[in-house]
Order: structure tokens, then C-alpha cells, then sequence
């Protein structure tokens, strides 16, 4: 008579086996990390079976020591492997949640939106974006231009440190782009689920468990309440380095305990700028206003490369408001084809607010969905560097010129992260540089603003080379 | 007085159940012809303001309209403003009253049915500094007319501008608890919790007289840590015997000229047996909306505070806050600010941004 643990490893071999045999021979021995991560798994795995949302695997203190010793294990395992060999195994991982009828991407796909609140249709369009940057070729390029060479890598006395990364809920998928470049660097990577993504990690981490055990040996996913548990605790302890992502008071609060291990990337905004030039043709126009609409929607808008407030030049063939107007079609357009996530009553709230200021405001005016809060755009007349509560609130504001920006920013330049630009060839070298000079580290032509390449460097700052 | 405002100080002094809905729309109707930035804003939404029956009809305002407006049927007497920038925005609240009496009517007959209702008068000290010192606070102003009207010749104010004489309120309360004579407090949170703080560092308790009470407003809003309100009761009992069913927790905005307050006194006064929860007197009516669609949600349910105050005849009668809360049977539970929730991620969130 089985156990209704028994059935429950059960369950979990058919899941694994049947996509990827001999996935079973993966499963390391019962060590004692593999009990707790499958101790944890099997928790989480109860909830998948139950239909229930996933919550983050709680390990008890007593179990992080022996998780991070083995970690620290393996990672000095990958010090054997040449960091070409690591990047080229690295491909067939990711390429197994990029090719067609990926069982995991299905695996996401039907359990992330419960997981994250996002629509079904906006992860299974958008959570790709976050693994297809991680080619070989620009993993490569990316070492060569943070260290030199990949050499460096394979170097005895390339450092290696217990790399803790505390995870933001806003978009899911990022924590594989975490652990992909944490087994490149050769470093001990454990990586903490945000509540607001509570799944992804454990199921990245899965498939590398799967296809490449002595890979994904670098690296666990440990979940803990935020704050200050004893695992909090016994982790920062050991931590070499924490990255951390997220609000003002999370980072300053990490700040104060964690001193000069913190690496902390605190809340930032992007915008949009649209050249006059853009806007002669209606046509092209509306070719623009989609691709704003495009950057908005994704996401809705959570992500530190949404842009919140769009500038836009005088002078051309349509104006600010006819601009807006088309930017709204195309929202409504967006709206049915990546519903908005539902929205928490605070949340609501504060798109609310955001309307009524616009509407109270005697210049501004509001273009909103009617009878919900799907999107909400305010026309702004004169320029201000102001965010929106995001969820689809955009601020359309007209400048004489681009460069007429320059004084808005000047003192919001610590908070700046991308751009979207609408410009003409001739204009986009002279744009792009006169962007980066104002603190801008992201310049993307509008409408692929959520899908950075690995040139984006977050906050300005390196990627591996501020883990070591 | 206007017509309209003379009909609601007569509801303030004889309230009637059935009259409300009827004079909560003549009011607004009433501010609907004074106030031009009230007409537009409804011209332009499509309001039918003929076609309004009951007082749920009356279209809310917003409460940060009171940041963009002058909102005032004729001249004003005394102009308010709020105290909190707490989403960082350029411009504070002004609310401005064309008639004082009004406000100072319907709070003295707020603070009798849930503040005083067992006593005539008592010694009432206050750290909240004075309206003479502060005349543009609308708290600071109800608490100068409590002192006034229920307030005995030892009344005293223990607040400046920007510092509070502890030591002095410690001192007066030890005479009260000498001479047995039961105390009121007023006090906003954040003070009080400074002084609670100020006690226990200096090893300070009294035992105030049975029937002392204290009434705090504000939220934690600038108290130097949160306290929940058991631990802030908790706490209150320990330095001051003032047990929890005397302990009043007021609500209001300084957009309204009425007030939420706990009912623990008033419920113990009338023999009711029942949850602490926030009641209003009679001309101050909420209603809890869905804030997506602004239709009601059923009894119970969380949602977004909307309150309809006759005593606001001279500004907006329906104000929409950005209250989360929830009514149920026994009165108001009011859940907090929306705003002072943190948005998740690295995405710049609305309440980080602070316009220097």
C-alpha cells in the first residue's frame, strides 16, 4: 500500500521521466541536499497536483547548511569544466525551454499565472524573451567584455564566492537569467523566490538538474520568508556577495544589515522618447504608438524597462493628443490579446487615483478604458518627470525637442534605467549618446524594450564582474 | 447662512433618518450651481444632475481634488489644509468653509455621542498644539472646541509648533490622579507614542482616575516606529490605567467636517455588547465601492471608503478617499491607506518618488 509520499514521488518520476528519459539517473544519490530540495519539492509538487497556488518551499534552518556546503561543492566541481565546455552545455538547457512544445515552458505556462497573477496569454508570450538573450554567443561576449577573456574564468585563481540573489516578483523568468550566468562565472549561486514569483526558479532549476546535474550542482533555490528568519539569518551569514532587487525600503533595510556584501539594484524608471520625424506619416505614427503600446502592456508595465511616461517631439505631422489617442487604440487592441493581470484593491486603488489627479488637473487629460482599469493614458502638457502606478498608466507629455529633457532628468539620474526610441537613423547615434550622457543604460528602439540582449547592464554596472 | 446650509444645521440638530438621502442631493445640487470646478468636472463625465434620486447618486469627489480646486459655495471663513504630502504630490489638501459653524457643530456633537457621553465636563489636555498656534488644522481647531465646550478650567495644551512638553503632561496628570478626578486626552498617534516612549525610558507610570479616557487620530504618521493598536492599548494601560474600552480612535480627513470614532465608549455608556468598530453620527453616511467600476459592494466586503457629510455643505458633500475598509453591522473597519502599500519589483513605485 503506498504512502501518499510514495504516490507522490511517483507522480514526480512520470513527470520527469516522460519528457526526458533516463532523467531519473539525474537525481543525485539521496544526498542530503537532494532530501531537502525534494523534501521541498515534495510540498511543492503537492500543491501542482492540488491545483492550488504554489508557495515558496520553506527549508527549516537546520537543513540551509548542509544546501549551501553542497552548492560551495559544486560549484568547485565546475572548476574542471572549461568555461567554453559550461557555456556550450548551457544551450541545450535553455534550448529546451525554447524549442516548440517545450514540456517545461508548458509546465510554466499552465502553472505561473496562478503562481504570478499574470494572464496565461502574457507568460506564454512574454517569458521567452527572458532566456532567448541567453545564446552562447553572447554569454561569450559578455564574459569577453566584463573579464577580458574566457580564460579568465578557467584561471586557479578566478575567485568563487557563495553568490546569494534575492529575487523581485515583478516579471518571472528572470531568476534563469540569475542561475545561467551564476554557472557561467563559476560561482555558488543560491537563488531566493520573490513571492510575487514563487514557481519559476524551483522549475528552471529543475531543468538543469535534469539535463546537466553537474551544472545545476552550483546552484539552489532556497525560499524563506523575507525579513529575518533563522534561514534569513544563516544565509546572509555565509553569503560572500547578496544581490538584491526591489523597493526603496527593502533595499535600504538590507543596506543596514548587510553593509558592503550587498549588491542592491533599488527601483528604477524608463521611459520613451518619439522623434518629430516619427510622426509625419499617420501610418508610421501608429506603427509607433503600437510599439508603445507593446512596451507598456508587457508586463503590465511591473518592469524596470516599462516606461511609465512617453515624450513626445512637436513639430510633426500629428500631435500630442493625436498621438495619444492612437497609443490608446492600440493598448485597447493589446488588451484583448494579453489581458491585464487582476488587479489587488490597493493596486486598483492607486490606478484610480492616478485617473482622478489627471481628470482634477485642469491641463491634463485622461483617455482611460471605459467600466474597468485596463489602461489609462493622461496627456500631460507640460513635461514632468513623474512615475505612473504602473499597470498600464501611461503619461504622454510634448517637448519642443528630445534634448529639452536634460534639466527634467538631471536630478532623477540615480533612478534612470532605459529608453525606447522612436528616432530616424540620422537622429538615433547623436539620441543614443546624448541619452547615455544623461544617465540612460539601456537604448532600444521602441517596441523591443522588454527584451534586453545581454549588453543591458542593469543599473549601469557589470554583471559578473560585481559578484567577484 | 444660505438655505441649504440652514436646512443641514437643522439636521445636525435633529437628525432624521428619512431626510438624509433627499438633503445629501439638494446639497450637492446646491454646490453643483456655486462651485464651477464641480460643474465642469460633472458636465464633462455625462452627470445627469437631474436624474439624481438618492444620496448614493451623488457623484463622489475625489479627495485629492481638494489639491487642484477651491472648493467653496461663496466666500471662506477659515481655509484648512492637510498636514500629510504622503504620496509626495506638489500641492497639500485645502479645504475651505464658508461657514465655521457648521464644522464646529457637527464635531462638538461627534465628540458628545462617542468621546463624552457619560459626562458633562472634564479636564481635557491635548498634545496637539492649539488653533491659535495652528489655524490652518482642522484637528488642531476641533481640539480647541473640545477644550471649549467639555473641557473644565484645567485644560491645558502641551504642544508647540515642533515640540511637546512631556514632562508638563506628566505632571498634570499625576495632580489629576492625586485630586481623582478623570482626565481626557487628545492626542494625534504618532505623539502619543513619543510619549509613551518618553515615559518608559524614565521609568514613568500613573494611575489615572476610573473614567479617564484618550482619543487618537492619525495613524503612526510620524512616530518614530509602528505600533499595532493592541500594543498601543497595551501599552496605554501600562502607563496610564486608561483601559482599552476608554481608548477612542477618531477618523477623519481634513476634506471632511465630520468624523469616524471608535464606538467602545458609547457602547459601553449605552449597555451594548459588541466589537470595537468606527461609528459617525447620523449626517455622515459611507459607502464602500469597488474601485474599478464605483458601483457598492455588499456588506462586508473590502473596498474603497466613500463619505457623504451633510456638515460639508460648503465644499463637496460626497468625497471618494483612498481609504481601503469595509462596513458591517456594528459600524466602519477602516483597513488603511491604498497607497501605503509597496509595489513589488525594481519598477520605480509612485510613493518612492519624492519631488524635491
Amino acid at each position: 500500500m503506498p504512502s501518499s509520499g510514495a504516490a507522490r514521488s511517483l507522480w514526480l518520476i512520470s513527470l520527469f521521466a516522460e519528457e526526458a528519459p533516463g532523467s531519473l539517473l539525474a537525481w543525485k544519490p539521496l544526498s542530503r541536499y537532494t532530501v531537502a530540495v525534494s523534501r521541498g519539492l515534495g510540498a511543492f509538487q503537492e500543491n501542482l497536483v492540488d491545483g492550488r497556488d504554489p508557495v515558496p518551499v520553506m527549508l527549516s534552518s537546520a537543513d540551509v547548511g548542509p544546501v549551501l556546503e553542497e552548492v560551495r561543492e559544486g560549484a568547485r566541481k565546475l572548476r574542471s569544466i572549461p568555461a567554453e565546455e559550461i557555456i556550450e552545455r548551457l544551450g541545450p538547457v535553455v534550448s529546451a525551454w525554447l524549442q516548440p512544445k517545450s514540456p517545461w515552458m508548458e509546465m510554466a505556462q499552465a502553472r505561473l499565472p496562478a503562481a504570478t497573477g499574470f494572464h496565461p496569454a502574457m507568460i506564454a508570450h512574454a517569458l521567452p524573451f527572458q532566456l532567448e538573450a541567453l545564446t552562447p554567443s553572447s554569454l561569450r561576449l559578455l564574459v569577453e567584455r566584463e573579464l577580458g577573456s574566457l580564460a579568465v574564468l578557467d584561471r586557479p585563481d578566478w575567485p568563487q564566492r557563495l553568490v546569494v540573489h534575492v529575487m523581485a516578483g515583478n516579471i518571472p523568468g528572470l531568476a534563469g537569467v540569475t542561475m545561467v550566468l551564476g554557472v557561467v562565472a563559476k560561482q555558488a549561486t543560491v537563488v531566493k523566490p520573490a513571492m510575487g514569483d514563487p514557481l519559476f526558479p524551483y522549475l528552471f532549476h529543475q531543468s538543469l538538474r535534469v539535463l546537466d546535474p553537474d551544472l545545476a550542482g552550483a546552484v539552489a533555490v532556497i525560499g524563506w520568508r523575507g525579513g529575518s528568519s533563522a534561514v534569513e539569518e544563516l544565509v546572509f551569514a555565509e553569503a560572500d556577495v547578496v544581490v538584491a532587487m526591489g523597493g526603496k525600503e527593502t533595499m535600504s533595510a538590507l543596506q543596514k544589515r548587510l553593509g558592503r556584501k550587498l549588491r542592491a539594484y533599488g527601483p528604477r524608471l524608463s521611459f520613451a522618447v518619439i522623434a518629430r520625424e516619427c510622426l509625419c506619416a499617420p501610418g508610421e505614427a501608429r506603427g509607433w504608438a503600437r510599439a508603445l503600446a507593446y512596451d507598456t502592456t508587457l508586463w503590465d508595465q511591473r518592469g524596470c524597462l516599462s516606461p511609465q511616461i512617453a515624450f513626445v517631439e512637436n513639430g510633426g505631422k500629428v500631435d500630442v493628443m493625436g498621438f495619444a489617442e492612437m497609443v490608446t487604440s492600440a493598448l485597447g487592441e493589446l488588451c484583448a490579446e494579453l489581458p491585464p493581470r487582476t488587479l489587488e484593491l490597493e493596486e486598483q486603488v492607486a490606478v484610480r487615483a492616478f485617473r482622478d489627479e489627471g481628470e482634477w488637473d485642469p491641463l491634463t487629460h485622461v483617455l482611460a478604458s471605459a467600466g474597468d482599469l485596463s489602461w489609462t493614458v493622461a496627456v500631460e502638457p507640460q513635461p514632468r518627470f513623474l512615475p505612473t502606478p504602473q499597470h498600464r498608466c501611461l503619461r504622454v507629455q510634448s517637448v519642443g525637442a528630445i534634448e529639452e529633457i536634460g534639466p527634467l532628468v538631471a536630478p532623477h539620474r540615480h533612478l534612470l534605467e532605459g529608453v525606447g526610441v522612436a528616432a530616424p537613423p540620422q537622429r538615433w547615434a547623436s539620441l543614443d549618446r546624448w541619452l547615455r550622457s544623461v544617465g540612460v543604460h539601456w537604448v532600444t528602439p521602441l517596441g523591443s524594450m522588454q527584451r534586453p540582449s545581454l549588453e543591458w547592464r542593469p543599473g549601469g554596472r557589470d554583471r559578473i564582474k560585481e559578484w567577484v | 447662512m444660505h438655505p441649504v446650509h440652514e436646512e443641514v444645521w437643522n439636521f445636525l440638530i435633529s437628525p432624521s433618518e428619512e431626510s438624509f438621502s433627499e438633503l445629501a442631493v439638494r446639497v450637492f445640487l446646491h454646490q453643483y450651481e456655486h462651485i464651477s470646478a464641480i460643474r465642469r468636472w460633472c458636465d464633462r463625465r455625462g452627470v445627469q444632475v437631474d436624474r439624481l434620486r438618492s444620496w448614493k447618486d451623488v457623484p463622489p469627489v475625489p479627495a485629492l481634488a481638494f489639491k487642484h480646486e477651491f472648493l467653496c459655495c461663496g466666500l471662506p471663513e477659515r481655509v484648512f489644509y492637510s498636514s500629510g504630502t504622503t504620496r509626495g504630490r506638489e500641492h497639500r489638501s485645502q479645504h475651505p468653509m464658508p461657514d465655521l459653524r457648521l464644522y464646529r457643530e457637527s464635531a462638538v456633537r461627534g465628540m458628545k455621542m462617542f468621546l463624552f457621553p457619560d459626562v458633562e465636563a472634564m479636564p481635557i489636555f491635548s498634545l496637539v498644539p492649539s488653533a491659535e498656534e495652528w489655524p490652518h488644522s482642522s484637528l488642531a481647531q476641533m481640539v480647541s472646541w473640545a477644550q471649549e465646550v467639555f473641557g473644565t478650567s484645567d485644560s491645558a495644551t502641551f504642544a508647540r509648533e515642533r515640540e511637546f512638553d512631556f514632562q508638563g503632561l506628566q505632571q498634570a496628570l499625576e495632580r489629576c490622579a492625586r485630586s481623582g478626578e478623570a482626565v481626557c486626552i487628545m492626542t494625534t498617534t504618532g505623539a502619543w507614542i513619543r510619549f509613551l516612549d518618553f515615559c518608559r525610558a524614565a521609568g514613568w507610570c500613573v494611575r489615572l482616575p476610573h473614567g479617564s479616557r484618550l482619543m487618537d487620530t492619525g495613524g503612526d504618521k510620524g512616530a518614530p516606529r509602528p505600533v499595532s493598536r493592541n500594543g498601543l492599548l497595551h501599552a496605554t494601560w501600562n502607563c496610564v490605567a486608561i483601559p482599552g474600552y476608554f481608548v477612542v480612535n477618531e477618523y477623519g480627513m481634513s476634506e471632511l467636517s465630520s468624523q469616524y470614532f471608535d464606538n467602545v465608549i458609547a457602547n459601553r455608556v449605552g449597555g451594548v455588547f459588541g466589537p470595537r468598530r468606527k461609528q459617525a453620527p447620523p449626517w455622515l453616511r459611507t459607502r464602500v465601492l469597488d474601485p474599478a467600476t464605483l458601483s457598492d459592494v455588499p456588506n462586508g466586503q473590502v473596498g474603497l471608503l466613500c463619505h457623504v457629510d451633510l456638515a460639508n455643505a460648503g465644499s463637496a458633500v460626497a468625497v471618494l478617499t483612498e481609504d481601503l475598509g469595509r462596513m458591517t453591522e456594528e459600524g466602519l473597519e477602516v483597513m488603511g491607506r491604498a497607497a501605503d502599500a509597496e509595489l513589488r519589483g525594481c519598477s520605480l513605485a509612485l510613493a518612492d518618488f519624492v519631488v524635491r
